[in-house]
């Protein structure tokens, strides 16, 4: 059967299709996920979407210019920079715009507006394209953004707004937990966010929202926040720093602080953590762990940002060492035994 | 209970044709049957061209090593012999036959004789060389060697129905349609071979096969139906033997090592059809669909039949076809020519458009999710071995397994990045076995 005896079958008013004397060629598979970068991108979004809206409520349109500035910023760096070094332009792929969510949302509502700006150059520029972009870096970069500009300007990242005023709290939570005394403040108040703190990191709830919609979605898996939770959680409860108040000191210790926010979004980034499942777990205790030495013993009431860019840089080691074992291997080695 | 395996990926099943029956085609004007249709070497053509030939005469023989001769599908005149690249790669050549339209049968076609209680093995495995019969899933096996290995050494024979392509139905037809000539089938290999235990293993999502094949059984209980979960890959047959016996198969062994033999449904009933009527594998079984195709279908078709006949048979296109894809979606090869014919190993032909193209704007990039990691049904880490051989380390490749990689594409259908894994690995397995040759040149 020849091209024109195909035609003469379709009907006049249909469209007449006709097989090409030459197909395209292409390696298997020819079907293909449709969880593409930018779908899981756009769930990560879609994830940090009601820690966003309770930062808004709680500390005002102020909340969302600032996070509004960071993205603007990181995706604009990110463009500038594959533009200078005439790379294909990857915004779209919306890693970019994830970043400054993170960075955004990890700032005090009372920053200055140029803070954002600052940290998503470092972000983006430094931590993520010098080290060849996306896939490529080594340290979560919106995380490294935000220690950057902690070292720099302690005094602008301290500007924790109380909720629904202007002014600056003098201690948080943190600070008190440091000076081993249990804030005043009710446990259900850290739960729900009616605290100063970061713009995306008070509400305990909204970041629940946030990891659960990300489990069911399978866009992160659930080695690395309950692992990294787990850990912190039982080092709280069984070496609290004020004595007898075991339970207490670990419920204010967990929902207090960027813990929950690191744990949940921050260090889920694909790129700077292990690949398997195994490694994933290891990232997870590794985090906990450093986060509460910082806390007990280290100069800085918070640990969690330093806790996942130092557990970055062994992410090469940890996928060395759980290398999983190849589907037969273990039957050879029975053979060759025998 | 359902036996699985970790990893594998849930792909939308595409099966629109699941409740299509098998429909007989009028055989072409012109097959064109290849000579190579097998693994082994190429059939040294017997007949030349101005011969007559009649259905299932043979056409090309075994020069001699692995083979599996090839039969004429339907009777009519040789018109000519041309040089083709064969669907693999590599030169093949073709024999073209004009159908006379009359369906005379060889005088080889007939009955095998004797009783099969009477019957040796040696007896059985002939006659299913004689029939051309190779391993109907894909791997296109000779049957007969497969048997001929598995004397003596096999225990377990499992017959494999559970064809977890996406899109394919033709095996699922089968046992629903005729799933006497399956277990007649396994009924002779289990003769042939001595195996006292038969697992068929069907798709957890097929409860209608399991409702065909329990009642013909028989209530000795030699031969069992084995739920496996529907995932993909469950039906490739290491991780079908893992499954149900949790059986590790490494790279270079076969499920023989461990008493085990695997055949497809299709193979089974073709076995019967070799021995009840004397009939060579002439026909299969091939799903066409896709979403060029204007009704899908799943045909009974003579082997040479090209895929042009095989559209027209479905009532032609319904969209403007950009690639025709050989097989399943996953593993199947893009073919480059419309008029390319159907093998014995033709599981379905694939119409798309571009709309199954998937190509994105964006550079393919490794986010290093570990998706791959996660669902590669070998356990291996995918994404090393892929950026491994990108940094031209063939040694880092072959310490990340490359060479157990079965090339089942899951890694490649789930990566976000759109980055061509499984190719990235198939190119590793070849640098991997080119440096090894090269190797044992020099030590040699």
């Amino acid at each position: 059967m020849n091209e024109t005896d195909l035609n003469k079958k379709q009907n006049a008013d249909e469209a007449v299709y006709s097989l090409p004397k030459l197909l395209h060629v292409s390696p298997a598979p020819h079907i293909k996920s449709l969880d593409t970068t930018r779908a899981l991108m756009l769930d990560v979004i879609i994830a940090l979407a009601p820690a966003l809206l309770w930062g808004i409520f709680s500390f005002g349109w102020r909340a969302l210019i600032v996070v509004l500035i960071s993205i603007a910023s990181c995706v604009l760096f990110e463009a500038g920079f594959q533009k200078l070094t005439k790379r294909t332009v990857m915004i779209t792929d919306l890693s970019a715009v994830v970043t400054g969510l993170i960075l955004g949302l990890s700032l005090p509502s009372r920053v200055s507006y140029w803070i954002p700006v600052a940290g998503a150059f470092f972000a983006i520029v430094i931590a993520k394209q010098l080290f060849g972009g996306i896939g490529k870096n080594l340290v979560n970069p919106a995380l490294a953004g935000r220690v950057f500009l902690a070292l720099c300007w302690p005094e602008e990242m301290t500007r924790y707004a109380m909720p629904k005023t202007d002014v600056i709290s003098q201690a948080t939570p943190l600070l008190s937990l440091k000076e081993r005394v249990i804030p005043s403040d009710s446990l259900f108040d850290f739960i729900l966010g009616d605290y100063a703190g970061a713009i995306g990191e008070v509400s305990a709830l909204a970041l629940s929202i946030g990891v659960i919609y990300l489990l069911i979605r399978k866009v992160i898996t659930w080695h690395i926040p309950v692992a990294f939770v787990g850990t912190a959680a039982a080092l709280f409860f069984f070496f609290p720093r004020i004595e007898g108040e075991n339970g207490n000191f670990a419920l204010f210790s967990i929902f207090t602080g960027s813990l929950l926010f690191c744990a949940f979004i921050a260090a889920n980034d694909f790129t700077t953590t292990p690949v398997t499942n195994t490694g994933r777990l290891i990232f997870g205790v590794g985090c906990g762990l450093i986060t509460v030495f910082i806390r007990y013993f280290g100069a800085y009431p918070e640990g969690a940002a330093y806790a996942v860019l130092i557990m970055n840089l062994f992410v090469p080691l940890i996928e060395r060492l759980t290398v999983p074992v190849h589907f037969g291997v273990k039957a050879d080695r029975k053979q060759s035994a025998r | 209970m359902s036996y699985t395996f970790k990893g594998g990926v849930w792909p939308d099943d595409h099966k629109y044709t699941k409740n299509v029956p098998i429909e007989e085609i009028t055989p072409p004007q012109f097959v064109s049957v290849p000579l190579t249709q097998h693994v082994g070497v190429m059939c040294r053509p017997v007949v030349k061209t101005g011969d007559t030939v009649r259905m299932g005469q043979l056409i090309g023989d075994v020069p001699g090593g692995l083979g599996c001769p090839v039969h004429a599908s339907v009777s009519g005149t040789v018109v000519k012999i041309e040089e083709v690249t064969a669907q693999k790669g590599g030169v093949s050549y073709n024999i073209v036959i004009e159908n006379d339209g009359k369906n005379t049968f060889a005088d080889t076609v007939v009955p095998f004789g004797k009783k099969l209680s009477d019957a040796s093995a040696d007896e059985i495995i002939a006659a299913v060389r004689a029939a051309g019969i190779v391993g109907m899933g894909s791997a296109a096996f000779p049957t007969y060697a497969k048997l001929a290995a598995a004397r003596g050494k096999a225990d377990t024979l499992i017959v494999n129905c559970i064809e977890s392509e996406p899109f394919l139905c033709a095996d699922h037809r089968l046992v629903l349609e005729n799933p006497a000539a399956i277990i007649h089938g396994l009924k002779i290999i289990m003769v042939a071979l001595g195996i006292r235990q038969t697992w068929i293993a069907v798709a957890g999502s097929r409860k209608d096969e399991r409702e065909v094949l329990q009642p013909l059984l028989g209530d000795n209980g030699l031969i069992q139906i084995k739920k496996v979960t529907s995932k993909y890959p469950a039906g490739s047959e290491k991780q079908l033997v893992y499954s149900l016996t949790k059986k590790e198969i490494s790279a270079g062994r076969t499920p023989l090592d461990e008493g085990i033999v695997v055949f497809n449904a299709q193979t089974c009933a073709a076995v019967y059809e070799a021995l009840a009527k004397g009939m060579p594998l002439i026909r299969r079984i091939v799903t066409v669909d896709g979403d060029c195709v204007k009704t899908p279908k799943n045909l009974l078709v003579p082997v040479g039949t090209s895929f042009e006949d095989l559209i027209a048979h479905c009532g032609g296109l319904s969209a403007q076809p950009k690639k025709i894809v050989c097989g399943g979606p996953m593993m199947g090869q893009a073919q480059w020519d419309p008029a390319a014919p159907v093998t014995k190993m033709t599981s379905a032909v694939l119409v798309f458009s571009d709309y199954f193209d998937y190509e994105s704007k964006l550079p393919p990039v490794c986010i290093r999710c570990g998706r791959c990691v996660r669902a590669c049904p070998m356990k291996l880490m995918p994404l090393k071995i892929a950026s491994a051989i990108q940094q031209g380390n063939t040694d880092e490749a072959a310490a990340f397994g490359a060479l157990d990689c079965i090339e089942c594409g899951t890694c490649s259908y789930i990566c976000p990045g759109g980055v061509p894994v499984t190719q990235l690995a198939v190119r590793a397995k070849q640098a991997v076995l080119e440096q090894r040759r090269n190797h044992a040149k020099h030590e040699g």
